[in-house]
C-alpha cells in the first residue's frame, strides 16, 4: 500500500520547532523583571537596583548591598489575528495567557575595596505559546506551538576599579522544551492504493481538509554564557554593556503522535479509485495510522540555535532622584536561517528543512524612573518606549511566527513594603502595525519556487499588553 | 447534461496550460463584486461545469457562461480545473475522435497547479435533481469526486459564503431519456427514465432549503429545464425520407446500409442520434421505424420519440419549470427561461434541425458542440448575455454583457 507522506507535517513541524514567541522580537522574551519592563527594557547601562541585573547586566550586581532576591512572573495576553485575502474572512488567535515567571538571587561583599557578587539566576529569555482557533486555514502550519526555554545561570561579579569599573559573567545552562499541535492536510496526501502517485487534491479534495493532527514534543539542554561589563564614567553617568551568547539545542530526542480526524468525505459512485460508492474517505486512511505507517508514534529531531544578545545602555542620573537610561540591542537572528527536522519513523523520507532566512535584528530602548520622597524607601514611578525591528522577512511571515515590529509602551510603579522589601508592578502595551502574510511556509522542496506574490494572502495583526508583578528583598 | 461518461482512474500528469488562476480569483474591489456579487456560486450540471463535445477540461471550463457572468460581474471565479486532455477529453472531430488520440487517458485529474479550497463553480456533469444534496447517486460520476471532492454540490457552494447563486438543475432528469427513447427507465440500455415532477419538486425544494438556511440572504438565477427534444441530436424521422442529401449520410454514418420502414412518414417522430452507436452495440441491422415493435421490437421504440413521448417530455419539463419558476419568483429572484433563445435560434438555422454528418467540425451548427447536447462558446456567450439582462432587470445593476462576433 502506498505509504501516506506528511509533507504537511514537516511544513508544520518546521516553525512547530520554533519558539513561538510573536510578542517579543523573533521569539525572543524579554519580560524578565518588572522593573526593567517598565523603563522599556532600557536596563544595561543604568539597571534596575535589583537582581535582575544578573540577566541584565551581569557586572552591576556588585552595586547591590547584601543579600538581595528579586522575583515575580509577566502575565502575557496577546489579541493577534489574520484576514484572509481570498475570503475576507477574519480569524482571531486564540493563545492563552502565559505567564513566563524569572528568579533571581545575589549575594554582594567585598574584598578590599573591591566589591564583588555571587548570584544565581532563573529566567525564560526565549518562549511563549502561538494558538490558533480550529477553523483558522493556516493551523496546518501551526495551530498550537510551545516553547519555554529556561536558562539557568550562576553569576560572579567583581570590581575591577572599585566605584567605577566592574565586570561580571556566568554560565548559562538552558532547558528548552517545545510542542506543536498542527493539522495535517488530506490533500497533500498521497493516495493510497494509487496506482500512480497522486494525491487527494487532485481528486478533488479542497485544501484545508483536515485528516489528521500532529503532535509534537522535544525537549534538550545546551550551554552559553552571560557577560556584562558596568562602568559609572561620570559622577551622574553611567555605561554598560552585556553579551548572551546564542545557545544551540539540539533536539535529539522528540516524538511526533498523530490523531486522526475524521473528514467525513465519502466517494461518489464510478470515483476514478474504482471504489465502492460511498466509501469513506477515512476508511481509506486509517492503514497510515497503524503498523508502520507513516502517521504512527515516532522519534523526530531538529536543532534551534537561540541567538546571541548584544545591548549596550547610557544612564544619566543628574536630575534629583531620576534616572534616565536609553539603550541599543542587537539580536543574531542571522543565526537562524533554516530549520532541518528529521523523521526517525515511517516518515523518514519526508525529513525536510524548513527555510526563514532570519535577519540580525536591532532595537532602541528607553526609560524613566523617579523616586518620590525618601531616595530609598520612597514610592518609584517608571515609564518606558521601546522600538523593536523584526529579524522576520516577509517570506517567514507564517502562523507560527507572524513576527512584525513592535512599539512597546510600559509604565509601572515600585512601593516599598518595609525598609527591605518593596512591589513592583509594571503594565506593557505592545503595539504594532500588522503586517502582510502568508499561511503557508517554504521548505527547500515546497513552496520553494513559489513568489512572495503567489503565497501571500492576507494582514496579520498583533497587540499584546503585559502585567508584570515582582517582590524584592534585600537583607 | 452529460451523455456518456466513461471513467477510469488515469493518473494523468499532462501538464498542459491551466488556467491564470491568480487573475480569475483576485479581482479588483467594486460595488458590484462587494455586494450583490460578493461571493458568486454556480450549481448545475455539464452545461454550468463547461462540458463540451463530450468531455470537459480546463480550456472548455473557462468558457462557461458562469466564467462569463463571473467576468463580467468583477467577481472571484474559482473553478475546479481539469488537465488536458479531460475527463473526458472531448470530441474534436466527428463523431468519435477525442483529443488526446486514442491513447490518451479516459479521465484525467484535477489540475493540481489550481486547486483551491474555495470553489465559485460547482457544478457537476451529470448532476440530476436529487444530486445537489448527495454525495453519491445513481448519477455520480468520476467528475463527482474530481469536482467535489466527497462534498455535495450545496456542501461546497456554502463553503463559499455565497451572496449570489445560480442554479441549473433539471436537464438531466429528461435528457437521457430522451436521448434513448424512453420514458420509463430501462436498464438494459442505460435509460433512467423522465424524473417525475413530484420528485425533481421535492428534491429542488430541499435543495432551496438547504441553501437559504445556510445563507438566509441568498439571492439568484433559477434556470429553467432546456427543452431537450429541440436539441439537433434529436432530428425529425421524416427527414430521413425526404432529405436525399441527410438520407446518404444518416445511411453512410451507419455503415451503408439502412432499411428505412416508411411508418415514418407523417408521424412526426424524433430520431435520437444515439441510435447509430445502438445498432453498432447491439449488433443489429440497422433500421428507421417509428412503430414501436415494427417490424420487431426494439426497432420503432427505442432511441425514437413518438408525439406521446414527446408530449411526455413536454408535461414534465413543464412541470418542472412550473414550480422553478414559482421558487424565482417567490424568492424574488431571476427566472431564467432559456427555450425562447434556444428557439430564436432554431429559428434562425443556428442550431440546425438537422446535423450535418458530413461535417467532422460543424455537424451541429456553431452553437451546438459535437455531442450534439452542449453549448459552445459561442452559445455560452448568448446564455451569459441573456442571464445578464435577467439580473439587471431583476436587481437594478448594470453588468456589462458580451459583445458578440
Amino acid at each position: 500500500m502506498t505509504q501516506l507522506r506528511p509533507r504537511a507535517l514537516t511544513l508544520g513541524l518546521a516553525l512547530a520547532l520554533l519558539p513561538a514567541s510573536v510578542w517579543a522580537q523573533g521569539f525572543g522574551l524579554n519580560e524578565i523583571g518588572t522593573c526593567a519592563e517598565a523603563r522599556g527594557f532600557a536596563n544595561t547601562g543604568a539597571p534596575c537596583h535589583d537582581a535582575s541585573s544578573i540577566y541584565w547586566n551581569p557586572a552591576a550586581t556588585v552595586s547591590l548591598p547584601g543579600f538581595s532576591i528579586y522575583g515575580g512572573a509577566s502575565a502575557v495576553r496577546l489579541m493577534g489575528g489574520f484576514k484572509q485575502d481570498t475570503t475576507g474572512h477574519q480569524y482571531n488567535a486564540n493563545s492563552p495567557t502565559s505567564v513566563p515567571p524569572a528568579v533571581f538571587v545575589n549575594f554582594s561583599n567585598s574584598i578590599g575595596p573591591n566589591k564583588y557578587a555571587l548570584g544565581f539566576g532563573f529566567y525564560v529569555p526565549y518562549g511563549l505559546i502561538s494558538q490558533w482557533r480550529e477553523d483558522f486555514p493556516g493551523r496546518f502550519a501551526s495551530q498550537r506551538a510551545s516553547l519555554q526555554t529556561i536558562y539557568l545561570q550562576p553569576n560572579f561579579s567583581i570590581e575591577i576599579i572599585p566605584s567605577v569599573l566592574s565586570i561580571g559573567a556566568g554560565p548559562v545552562i538552558g532547558l528548552s522544551s517545545i510542542r506543536l499541535d498542527q493539522a495535517q492536510d488530506l490533500a497533500a496526501f498521497p493516495v493510497p492504493g494509487a496506482p500512480v502517485p497522486i494525491t487527494f487534491a487532485q481528486l478533488g479534495v479542497a485544501p484545508g481538509t483536515e485528516a489528521a493532527v500532529a503532535t509534537l514534543k522535544a525537549t534538550s539542554t545546551a550551554p552559553g554564557f552571560n557577560v556584562g561589563l558596568h562602568a559609572n564614567v561620570l559622577p551622574v553617568l553611567q555605561i554598560g554593556a552585556r553579551f548572551l551568547s546564542q545557545v544551540v539545542f539540539d533536539y535529539k530526542n522528540g516524538t511526533a503522535s498523530f490523531r486522526q480526524t475524521p473528514t467525513g468525505l465519502v466517494l461518489a459512485a464510478n470515483n476514478p479509485l474504482g471504489a465502492p460508492a460511498g466509501t469513506p474517505v477515512d476508511g481509506l486512511l486509517a492503514s497510515q495510522f497503524t503498523g508502520g505507517g507513516p502517521f504512527t508514534t515516532q522519534g523526530v529531531s531538529t536543532k534551534i540555535t537561540h541567538p546571541y544578545q548584544f545591548q549596550v545602555g547610557v544612564g544619566y542620573t543628574g536630575i534629583s532622584q531620576t534616572t534616565l537610561s536609553v539603550d541599543y540591542a542587537v539580536v543574531g537572528w542571522s543565526a537562524f536561517k533554516d530549520l532541518p527536522i528529521q523523521f526517525q519513523g515511517g516518515a523518514a523520507a519526508n525529513s525536510q528543512t524548513i527555510l526563514t532566512n532570519y535577519v540580525d535584528s536591532w532595537s532602541i530602548r528607553s526609560g524613566l524612573e523617579h523616586v518620590f520622597g525618601d531616595p530609598v524607601v520612597g514610592f518609584v514611578g517608571r515609564l518606558g518606549f521601546s522600538y523593536a525591528k523584526t529579524p522576520v522577512p516577509r517570506d517567514a511571515v507564517v502562523p507560527l511566527l507572524p513576527d512584525m515590529n513592535r512599539y512597546n509602551y510600559s509604565a509601572g510603579i515600585g512601593y516599598p513594603l518595609t525598609k527591605n522589601s518593596a512591589i513592583d508592578l509594571s503594565y506593557i502595551h505592545v503595539g504594532t502595525e500588522g503586517r502582510r502574510g502568508l499561511i503557508v511556509q517554504r521548505t527547500t522542496t515546497v513552496n520553494n519556487n513559489l513568489t512572495y506574490a503567489q503565497l501571500d494572502d492576507g494582514f496579520y495583526t498583533l497587540a499584546a499588553n503585559v502585567v508584570s508583578l515582582s517582590l524584592k528583598l534585600g537583607f | 447534461m452529460t451523455r456518456y461518461i466513461t471513467l477510469g482512474c488515469a493518473a494523468a500528469m499532462i501538464a498542459l496550460a491551466a488556467c491564470d488562476s491568480d487573475k480569475l480569483v483576485n479581482p479588483k474591489a467594486t460595488p458590484l463584486n462587494t455586494g450583490l456579487f460578493k461571493s458568486y456560486v454556480a450549481i448545475g450540471n455539464s452545461i454550468t461545469a463547461g462540458f463540451q463535445s463530450g468531455g470537459i477540461l480546463d480550456s472548455t471550463q473557462q468558457e462557461s457562461f458562469a466564467a462569463i457572468l463571473a467576468h463580467q460581474a468583477g467577481t472571484r471565479y474559482a473553478y475546479p480545473a481539469l488537465l488536458a486532455p479531460g475527463c473526458p477529453p472531448p470530441v474534436v472531430s466527428f463523431p468519435s475522435t477525442t483529443l488526446g488520440g486514442p491513447g490518451a487517458p479516459p479521465c484525467s485529474l484535477r489540475d493540481p497547479r489550481s486547486v483551491n479550497a474555495i470553489l465559485n463553480n460547482v457544478a457537476v456533469p451529470g448532476a440530476a435533481a436529487i444530486d445537489p444534496l448527495a454525495a453519491t447517486s445513481m448519477n455520480s460520476n468520476a467528475l463527482t469526486t474530481l469536482i467535489l471532492g466527497g462534498k455535495t454540490q450545496v456542501q461546497k457552494a456554502l463553503d463559499a459564503s455565497p451572496t449570489f447563486v445560480t442554479i441549473e438543475i433539471g436537464n438531466n432528469d429528461v435528457l437521457s431519456a430522451a436521448l434513448h427513447g424512453t420514458t420509463v427507465p430501462d436498464s438494459a440500455i442505460g435509460s433512467p427514465g423522465i424524473t417525475p415532477v413530484a420528485t425533481v419538486v421535492s428534491e429542488y425544494s430541499a435543495m432551496m432549503s438547504a441553501l437559504l438556511t445556510g445563507q438566509p440572504k441568498l439571492k439568484g438565477a433559477l434556470f429553467g429545464v432546456f427543452a431537450v427534444t429541440a436539441l439537433p441530436s434529436l432530428f425529425p424521422a421524416e427527414s430521413l425520407y425526404t432529405n436525399a442529401q441527410f438520407n446518404a449520410e444518416f445511411t453512410f454514418a451507419a455503415g451503408g446500409s439502412v432499411t428505412y420502414v416508411p411508418n415514418c412518414i407523417g408521424s412526426h417522430a424524433l430520431i435520437s442520434i444515439d441510435i447509430l452507436a445502438f445498432w453498432k452495440a447491439a449488433n443489429i441491422p440497422p433500421v428507421v421505424s417509428c412503430q414501436a415493435g415494427v417490424p420487431v421490437e426494439p426497432y420503432g421504440n427505442l432511441f425514437v420519440l413518438d408525439t406521446l413521448k414527446q408530449a411526455a417530455f413536454a408535461s414534465a419539463i413543464a412541470g418542472y419549470d412550473a414550480y422553478i419558476q414559482a421558487k424565482a419568483d417567490s424568492l424574488g429572484w431571476v427566472y431564467f427561461d432559456p427555450n425562447p433563445l434556444l428557439g430564436q435560434l432554431k429559428a434562425a438555422g443556428a442550431v440546425p434541425t438537422l446535423p450535418n454528418l458530413a461535417s467532422t467540425t460543424q455537424t451541429f451548427g456553431p452553437f451546438i458542440t459535437l455531442d450534439g447536447i452542449h453549448p459552445s462558446a459561442l452559445a455560452h456567450e448568448y446564455i451569459a448575455n441573456k442571464l445578464i439582462q435577467g439580473i439587471n432587470a431583476k436587481y437594478s445593476v448594470s453588468i456589462d454583457t458580451v459583445p458578440h462576433p
